[in-house]
């Protein structure tokens, strides 16, 4: 083969693999670029949400970090009764689980009132400021109408909740 | 080689695009859909507790020997269903949040127990089994006034058929 073709050829080869090369590094600075802004954090799609059953509908709710590191709920009493609650606990799925300072028992929630519940202090399971977070709360209570609600643990409940939101 | 080459590689890329969009918007659908799921499973729990109570309440007031039978569509996630003290309607419930209970309390004057032949603790202290009740799937309940000793009862049971 000629020189000249030989040549030809491999210009062309250099031109197309150069011509790539731009356009992969365009691409690679376009999703960096992304990436920093946080385009590609997926979890700030997803909604922040409040799960509890509905005898006890949660009805306001916020993560607060910074200098008080509170978790914050407020639930509606829907079970029709009044209400003593005798325990708390907080946790999420994480290694190291969220831990918070728990809130004091509350004796005569009304059916139909509102109550306030704060956890403070709280530190572990991923509870870091502008970041996700996921909170596991459980709630032990008894009807004090009901014979053994004030002796023992025998007619007590159980009420299981999940809040995932971001940590202002 | 070149001309193959440039269509393989923007094959290769229009699927790595294509995977980048549906991945994640694959999961953030499943992820909504499962907290969906809890929440209609509440939900349907909450009619279904309701339900019985206010119908116990209705059949107590109408005195001895009045009945209803219920008809109602289980959810799948109850585990275990029993009466405590007389008066609470307890629904042990398992979903993607884990397990927690759902309770309907009845009026203190309108004592709830099951037929729960098996348990003394059903007639003395008013602690009955009712799992009967729990697992998918459509069930009769019988809700019947009666007298035991000579105290109005209302009697909730699952009919068979």
């Amino acid at each position: 083969m000629p020189r000249y073709k030989q040549s030809l050829k491999s210009q062309a080869a250099l031109e197309f693999l150069t011509t790539y090369a731009w356009a992969f590094l365009a691409i690679i600075i376009a999703l960096g670029a992304l990436y920093y802004f946080g385009v590609f954090d997926f979890s700030k799609y997803l909604p922040q949400e409040c799960i509890f059953p509905q005898q006890f509908e949660c009805v306001a709710f916020s993560f607060v970090g910074g200098a008080t590191d509170e978790i914050r709920l407020r639930l509606v009493n829907n079970a029709g009764e009044t209400i003593n609650v005798k325990g708390y606990g907080i946790s999420n799925d994480l290694p190291t689980p969220l831990s918070c300072i728990l809130p004091s028992i509350v004796t005569g929630w009304l059916a139909g009132q509102e109550r306030d519940f704060i956890f403070t202090g709280c530190s572990g399971g991923g509870f870091i400021q502008n970041e996700r977070a996921e909170a596991e709360i459980i709630i032990t209570y008894c009807a004090p109408a009901t014979t053994g609600c004030r002796e023992g643990p025998t007619v007590d409940h159980t009420l299981n909740g999940k809040i995932k939101a971001v940590v202002s | 080689m070149n001309k193959k080459a440039q269509p393989a590689l923007e094959y290769l890329m229009i699927i790595a695009i294509v995977l980048g969009i549906i991945v994640p918007t694959t999961y953030l659908l499943f992820r909504s859909t499962s907290e969906s799921n809890v929440q209609i499973l509440y939900s349907q729990i909450s009619q279904i507790g309701n339900n019985i109570i206010d119908t116990a309440e209705t059949v107590f007031f109408s005195g001895e020997g009045s009945k209803i039978v219920l008809e109602v569509n289980m959810p799948k996630g109850v585990t275990n269903v029993k009466i405590l003290a007389n008066r609470e309607l307890v629904f042990d419930i398992v979903s993607e949040l884990g397990a927690t209970e759902a309770v309907f309390f009845s009026k203190s004057t309108t004592p709830i127990i099951s037929d729960d032949p098996t348990n003394p603790d059903c007639v003395v202290d008013g602690n009955c089994d009712l799992s009967d009740l729990a697992g998918e799937g459509l069930k009769r309940i019988n809700i019947q006034t009666i007298e035991d000793s000579g105290i109005l009862k209302v009697r909730i049971m699952e009919v068979e058929g």
